[in-house]
């Protein structure tokens, strides 16, 4: 199996890069382990949020210049920031999947809690505020789906009040959703984004919609709908007959599988090819240059490629592994930028920065892998796996992925 | 909650300072006994110790050798918690394994002291031992049966607590007593601070009984008593799944990591005992050397606990005792220790019931009780023996209609006969919040309204909820929307789950390394990240540890 890059991981910076290095004629493929990050998607992409001190930004392009030195985008330079992330809207229009919102100013996301968060891009259809106290509506009505739990209704009335908007509830019994809860488990955002699937369903919820919404301005719905493709979508604003917007839900994200599936396709229609079910066991590196890699689900098969990205996350993903002895990459054995004992990679409060959150590969200013303190010529790391900088307290994760994806695609 | 959970008198026969297990056992005692009963506990029932230690149900095994008074208390309250507490106790029976480093010859010492005490201690083949406990050391050379189980120290509490109030007793959280009140060389009564609200208020009995497990010492030095106490700290490790189906213990001395007690879904190591001061007991924290040293011991019992998530590490305080005259604390006694403090030190209205382990709480309050009884020459003989608690005094309910069978299930374990409460009336009511624990909307609903829940922290004591192997990574989210809808305000209820989180977190922490801490980062990612949450007003009135 001989591809000219290899990416091994199928999460938004890996798809992210295999689009980019496809859409310039590479023979590229993913190879995919199992579920990505995008399953706790807001429906947004965050370039910037907050800065080291913890102040919201507001201008994410201007306040990027004051990063440290070991943040991914200190590395690539501003000058390259800027580039791609005027790159990325295109490329996700391009799969069909358009955002409101650009990287000269940040606006607000709504949160499955009805908080506010800074972001850089956000699906178009997914409710947003340009004000941080204030939102573009004056009368609105929010849906819930009795006995779907994965949706506060009750927090994010209470926000949408509290912003000066009144808020009419519409609090929806589903007549077949019965069937559905004869297991208790499954009441999850798929389960009922699949509900919506079928025609009857969809149609009572917006029947019912129409005759509890009154005169409000727009109705804001769990972001059940879309699921596969945008039918569910398309159909639930037309049944509906007035403007619609989504507020996420618990995980799963719909939003997080909307995505994948169309950056899939164009992955796909652009030549990509999906390997899944990729177990990556280990690399051979001769001479600072990865050779082959090998993988569970081809046994005695080398995979080689020119060039290499690791893209397979943080801890919570696999791609970095802890134990109390210490943190190691566990494909190639890379170096691992942390410190002190096991003890220290943490802190008391959970909502302070945890210092494990900065946790990750080594690389150089190009995103070169190192290991044993020499880059690896034809390894690049690039999204979550990458050292530097705290993804949570900075809310830049989404966007880390996304410019180191392009800025290595660019390079190669 | 706001609404039972106010003094509806000022006077009372007695007050009971302390909402653990023995506080609760004592408030069922004197209530069934027909005094006017106040509790008052300062922060949560459960909150101390009751709620810090690995549920076992000791048969009196482990203290046979070392200590026949309390293994014959032990096997006596054993069989009567059998009878009485039912749906508390899941019957497993527990074995003492003799491993090849261990000396077998201890086993016949072992098995006779055993006998001796009348706890049924049968010798089996290792081989068998291997058969009826899988999860055991396969090296094992030696096994002991013996009648050990595993108890729900919340459930138990609950169960006494609903009982008292079933027979009038006033039971408070957050009120916690700031000062004894004296007349005449006698306590006449309680002030009480509202810790949630600030209000203070005075209650008044003839009696008060300090049952504040290793905080006794604090509320007894308030009447300048002194009460020689040696917090020991204990600490356990809570694996995420249930690896033994059997307790299994060390057939040697009492030591570190020497018993692995199966506890519904989970597992739980216990344990380490470190004396601490007493000006640290409210902020108990494990180190990384009782994590190392608990993991070492244990994995000789069960090796697979090597390859086990552990779900959070947390320490516990045993309020021992040391005797009157003996105050260097040399020979210090688990057993219980109940003190009248007119005859003691010449205060009269006071009463201290201390030592004992959760194993004996039943006994310790008839001891309390029976003490009170005599101060305010009320005459009533104890019934606890025999009267089973609510829960365990009525047939399960059958399953209703559509009812979920899992759920139904999982509430009848924690709530026995009295899941007949929990409703199910809507679509909602049958949805599952907690999905380790399978707890429903209804009996979170049943929880807020009937057991004292304020916030999410009362509401997991009482269902269980966030304590499984997700450690409330969505239940939380959920369960916040019920109390939301329960009446408390948005706001709040964000900032309760915020501190949930954290709690949850803390227990994390000492062992956040492999699937620990990629399951910590993942739950940030969703609270933070996802949901927006942050620890900006959190209530530093009432900040529980």
């Amino acid at each position: 199996m001989r591809y000219d890059v290899i990416v091994i991981g199928g999460g938004l910076s890996a798809i992210m890069c295999g689009i980019a290095l496809t859409a310039s004629g590479k023979h590229v493929a993913l190879m995919v382990k199992g579920q990505s990050k995008l399953n706790f998607s807001s429906g947004s992409i965050d370039l910037l949020g907050f800065d080291e001190q913890g102040n919201e930004v507001l201008r994410p392009l201007e306040a990027i210049g004051n990063l440290s030195a070991s943040h991914p985008y200190s590395k690539m330079g501003l000058e390259n920031v800027v580039h791609n992330s005027a790159m990325a809207p295109v490329i996700l229009s391009g799969a069909g999947l358009n955002f409101y919102g650009d990287s000269s100013m940040n606006h607000y996301r709504m949160t499955p809690m009805g908080l506010l968060r800074p972001s850089w891009l956000t699906l178009d259809d997914y409710v947003t505020t340009d004000n941080h106290n204030s939102l573009p509506w004056r009368k609105v009505a929010l849906v819930n789906i009795q006995g779907f739990l994965d949706f506060s209704a009750d927090f994010i009335a209470a926000a949408i009040r509290s912003m000066g908007c009144e808020c009419e509830v519409c609090d929806i019994k589903l007549g077949t959703i019965d069937k559905l809860s004869s297991n208790p488990t499954v009441m999850r955002s798929t389960a009922v984004a699949k509900l919506m699937q079928n025609d009857g369903v969809l149609n009572d919820l917006a029947r019912k919609v129409r005759s509890g919404m009154g005169d409000a301005e727009v109705v804001m719905l769990p972001a059940v709908f879309g699921l596969d493709g945008d039918d569910t979508v398309t159909k639930i604003a037309h049944q509906i007959k007035a403007p619609v917007k989504f507020v996420s839900t618990l995980p799963p994200s719909i939003a997080g599988s909307r995505m994948l599936s169309k950056l899939r396709k164009l992955f796909v229609k652009n030549g990509g090819t999906f390997l899944l079910g990729s177990m990556v066991k280990n690399g051979k590196i001769v001479d600072d240059r990865v050779v082959s890699i090998e993988a569970k689900n081809f046994p005695d098969q080398d995979i080689i490629a020119e060039n290499y990205v690791i893209a397979t996350g943080s801890f919570m993903n696999g791609g970095l592994q802890s134990s109390a002895a210490g943190i190691t990459e566990p494909i190639f054995g890379l170096d691992v930028d942390y410190a002190g004992q096991s003890g220290e990679w943490s802190k008391e409060c959970m909502f302070d920065a945890q210092p494990y959150m900065e946790f990750g590969v080594a690389t150089d200013g190009e995103f070169h892998a190192i290991k044993d303190g020499r880059p690896l010529e034809n390894l690049y790391a690039i999204g979550s796996i990458l050292s530097g900088h705290n993804s949570l307290k900075l809310a830049d994760d989404t966007g880390v992925a996304v410019m180191t994806a392009l800025q290595v695609a660019r390079h190669m | 909650m706001s609404e039972n959970n106010k003094p509806t008198s000022q006077e009372y026969d007695v007050i009971i300072i302390g909402g653990g297990i023995t506080g609760a056992g004592t408030a069922r005692d004197c209530a069934l006994r027909g005094l006017k009963v106040l509790l008052v506990e300062r922060f949560d029932f459960t909150h101390g110790a009751t709620g810090r230690n690995h549920g076992l149900l000791h048969s009196g095994a482990r203290y046979a050798v070392t200590d026949q008074e309390s293994a014959e208390e032990c096997i006596g309250e054993n069989m009567i918690l059998r009878q009485i507490a039912r749906h508390c106790i899941e019957e497993t029976d527990g074995l003492f394994v003799t491993l090849p480093e261990d000396d077998l010859g201890y086993q016949a010492t072992f098995v006779d002291a055993c006998n001796r005490a009348g706890i049924s201690a049968e010798i089996i083949d290792p081989a068998e031992a291997r058969v009826i406990e899988p999860s055991v050391n396969p090296t094992l050379i030696g096994a002991v049966r013996v009648p050990d189980a595993s108890v729900d120290p919340f459930t138990l509490t609950t169960a006494n607590l609903l009982d008292a109030r079933r027979y009038g007793a006033v039971t408070l959280t957050y009120h916690e007593v700031i000062e004894l009140i004296l007349e005449n060389a006698s306590v006449v009564g309680v002030k009480l601070r509202n810790n949630l609200t600030g209000e203070i208020s005075a209650a008044y009995a003839p009696v008060t009984v300090n049952a504040a497990g290793i905080w006794g010492t604090l509320v007894a030095k308030k009447a300048d008593i002194i009460i020689n106490m040696f917090p020991a700290k204990g600490s356990l490790l809570i694996f995420s799944r249930r690896v033994n189906n059997m307790v299994i213990n060390r057939c040697r001395k009492p030591a570190n990591g020497d018993i692995l007690v199966p506890d519904k879904i989970v597992s739980m190591l216990g344990t380490t005992s470190d004396r601490v001061p007493i000006t640290k007991i409210d902020n108990m924290r494990v180190t990384p050397e009782e994590v190392e040293i608990l993991l070492k011991e244990g994995v000789k019992l069960v090796p697979s606990l090597a390859r086990t998530r552990i779900l959070r590490a947390y320490a516990g305080v045993r309020p021992l005792v040391a005797s009157d005259d003996d105050p260097s604390g040399r020979s210090i006694s688990r057993g219980i220790v109940c003190l009248d403090h007119k005859e003691r030190d010449g205060l009269d209205g006071f009463i201290t019931i201390t030592g004992g382990k959760l194993m004996t709480y039943r006994l310790m309050a008839e001891r309390a009780t029976d003490m009170v009884c005599k101060k305010i020459n009320k005459v009533g003989a104890c019934t606890t023996a025999i009267l089973p608690l609510p829960g365990s005094d009525e047939k399960m309910p059958k399953r209703r209609g559509k009812q979920h069978v899992v759920t139904l299930k999982a509430a009848q374990e924690r709530h026995g006969s009295l899941t007949k409460e929990i409703k199910e009336n809507s679509i909602e009511d049958k949805s599952m919040v907690c999905e380790c624990e399978h707890a429903s909307v209804g009996e979170m609903k049943y929880a807020i309204e009937k057991l004292h829940v304020a916030n999410l922290t009362n509401l997991r004591r009482r269902t269980r909820m966030g304590m499984g192997s997700c450690q409330g990574k969505l239940c939380a989210c959920r369960a916040v929307s019920l109390l939301c809808k329960a009446g408390q305000d948005a706001e709040a209820a964000l900032n309760d789950l915020a501190e949930f989180m954290n709690e949850r977190w803390k227990g994390m922490r000492p062992v956040a390394w492999g699937s620990t801490l990629s399951e910590a980062q993942l739950t940030t990612l969703i609270y933070e990240g996802l949901c927006g949450l942050s620890m900006n007003n959190s209530n530093k009135l009432c900040h529980e540890i």
